[in-house]
């Protein structure tokens, strides 16, 4: 094969990599921001407060990030049910502009205690295994960055299937759609907002843990991925997991593309450039208008 | 059935109910009228307890559910229809109906119920994979009512089931309404289409400004003069 199609190859290899895990930051999101129209910027830090679950079981108890983030969805649907239950329920019927404010003040808090806790170092972990890197061909596959794709896969079904299939996933959209018709049935609105929530903070979580074992762990690594992941999720259509996968893909793969043939700092202006393009031409995202 | 003493309901500051009281008795169809912002659904949602009244009391089969939430109030039986329909527009018309049946027994029975709404709607069957957003505003209707009936309720609240619909499909949600009440379900009607309301109800009353200022049986209202006057235009 000639270098050209190695090099294009590879590009398109690692670009649905590196997709795959700006989805699996948003698909959390998608269900917060997407389906209940919560503005969450301290998405981000929920993430990083993943990785750092993970990050310290690893080093304390050498526990594989694989198995430690069943903790870290626990820890994170404990704190984002509180957030949602004492904070966000309280404004939430108030301008949009307040739960935006509120969420971003959060985020600094979180990053600020945690650089305060444990210093602003970047912190990295070698698990033994599910690690280094495989080939196919003469194509280089990362083995943890492939494990993250499929957990985003699996991640973005098994949403999908819980919002259409649950009674929990099915008042969740009812919420979404007709707060009064959602009274009228009787629906626990307090209570499905509150698992809503912690289910999609525990999401980020998990995707958090995920990435601990090949991407460096610090206090503000939260805001590499909350803007992307916002990115995503509108890029997607608000409220579509498969949107949501899809707009990760298309923006790995267009970063990686970038990054291959004009190496330097373009990538994020590629990924603005596709984002300004599909709200001109296409403002309801790739699966707009349709539910889930 | 449903016995409301002397409730005070306020938005604000504002006062829309003022020392309200009824009686509804099982099997019954009550009617209330009145002309818009007379605090029709106002009353409604204080029943459903989405509002909950300053003072005052609000029983349900003997149960005290003042100032009970809106969830466990329909749990008890006591299910509204509220106005303009408010379906969940991006989900289809089955998923609109299991949504009426989320707890106890309702939930067990709720393939049973969907079989019975289709009885009772046959249109209904035919879209039931379609989006509740797409119907037109009849079959919406019928969603409604549908949905409100998956929760097996004892008393049913209707908030303007006419509103917006042609005639011929009115007489059509009014048919329904009553065949809901000779098989058991106890009815309370908020309407402005005062005529077909007080000829299927039993008894009704009038609201004006908040306050009941005149109640009685469907026919003494339907001969009452200021009633043709002010709400049928007769």
């Amino acid at each position: 094969m000639s270098d050209f199609f190695i090099i294009l190859i590879q590009a398109i290899v690692s670009g649905l990599l590196m997709g795959g895990i700006y989805a699996l930051a948003a698909v959390g999101l998608t269900l917060i921001f997407g389906v209940m129209k919560i503005i969450n910027f301290a998405h981000g830090s929920f993430m990083m407060l993943g990785m750092y679950t993970s990050y310290w079981l690893f080093v304390w108890f050498g526990l594989h990030p694989y198995y430690s983030l069943v903790i870290s969805f626990i820890v994170l649907f404990i704190l984002g049910g509180l957030i949602q239950r004492f904070l966000i329920s309280r404004i939430e019927h108030t301008e949009a502009q307040n739960v935006l404010l509120l969420t971003l003040g959060l985020s600094l808090a979180l990053d600020n205690l945690v650089a305060f806790l444990w210093t602003a170092d970047y912190r990295t972990i070698k698990p033994t295994t599910f690690s280094g890197t495989a080939f196919i061909g003469e194509i280089m596959v990362s083995v943890p960055k492939l494990m993250a794709f499929v957990l985003s896969l699996l991640l973005t079904v098994g949403l999908y299937l819980f919002l259409k299939k649950t009674d929990t996933g099915k008042s969740i959209r009812a919420i979404a759609d007709d707060i009064e018709g959602s009274h009228s049935v009787g629906i626990n609105i307090r209570r499905i907002s509150l698992i809503c929530f912690g289910i999609g903070s525990g999401v980020i979580g998990v995707a958090g843990s995920m990435i601990t074992p090949f991407f460096p762990v610090s206090p503000s690594v939260g805001s590499v991925f909350v803007m992307t992941a916002f990115i995503v999720v509108v890029l997607g259509g608000l409220g579509s997991f498969w949107g949501a996968l899809l707009g990760g893909l298309v923006i790995g793969l267009a970063e990686s593309i970038e990054a291959t043939y004009h190496p330097g700092a373009m990538q994020q202006f590629v990924t603005y450039i596709i984002f300004i393009l599909t709200l001109l031409f296409r403002p309801t995202g790739f699966f707009g208008g349709k539910s889930a | 059935m449903l016995k409301i003493e002397h409730i005070d309901v306020f938005y604000g500051e504002i006062q829309i109910l003022s020392d309200i009281s009824l009686q509804i008795h099982q099997r019954e169809i009550v009617t209330v009228i009145g002309a818009n912002s007379a605090g029709k659904s106002t009353l409604l949602k204080s029943i459903a307890g989405i509002i909950k009244p300053k003072k005052g009391r609000i029983e349900f089969q003997g149960k005290d559910i003042t100032g009970a939430n809106d969830h466990e109030i329909v749990e008890r039986g006591l299910v509204r229809v509220p106005e303009g329909r408010k379906l969940f527009c991006s989900m289809t018309v089955l998923e609109n109906l299991e949504l009426g049946a989320l707890k106890g027994n309702a939930r067990a029975k709720r393939k049973e119920s969907i079989e019975m709404v289709f009885e009772l709607f046959p249109k209904l069957k035919d879209r039931k994979k379609q989006l509740a957003g797409t119907l037109s505003g009849g079959e919406q209707q019928m969603v409604a009512i549908g949905r409100g009936l998956m929760s097996l309720p004892k008393l049913l609240m209707f908030d303007e089931p006419s509103l917006g619909l042609a005639p011929l499909v009115v007489k059509e949600v009014f048919e329904a309404i009553k065949r809901i009440n000779e098989s058991g379900t106890t009815i309370l009607l908020v309407e402005q289409n005062v005529n077909y309301a007080l000829t299927c109800s039993a008894r009704g009353l009038v609201l004006e400004r908040g306050k009941v200022v005149l109640e009685g049986t469907a026919e003494s209202l339907l001969d009452d003069d200021r009633v043709r006057k002010a709400y049928m235009g007769i």
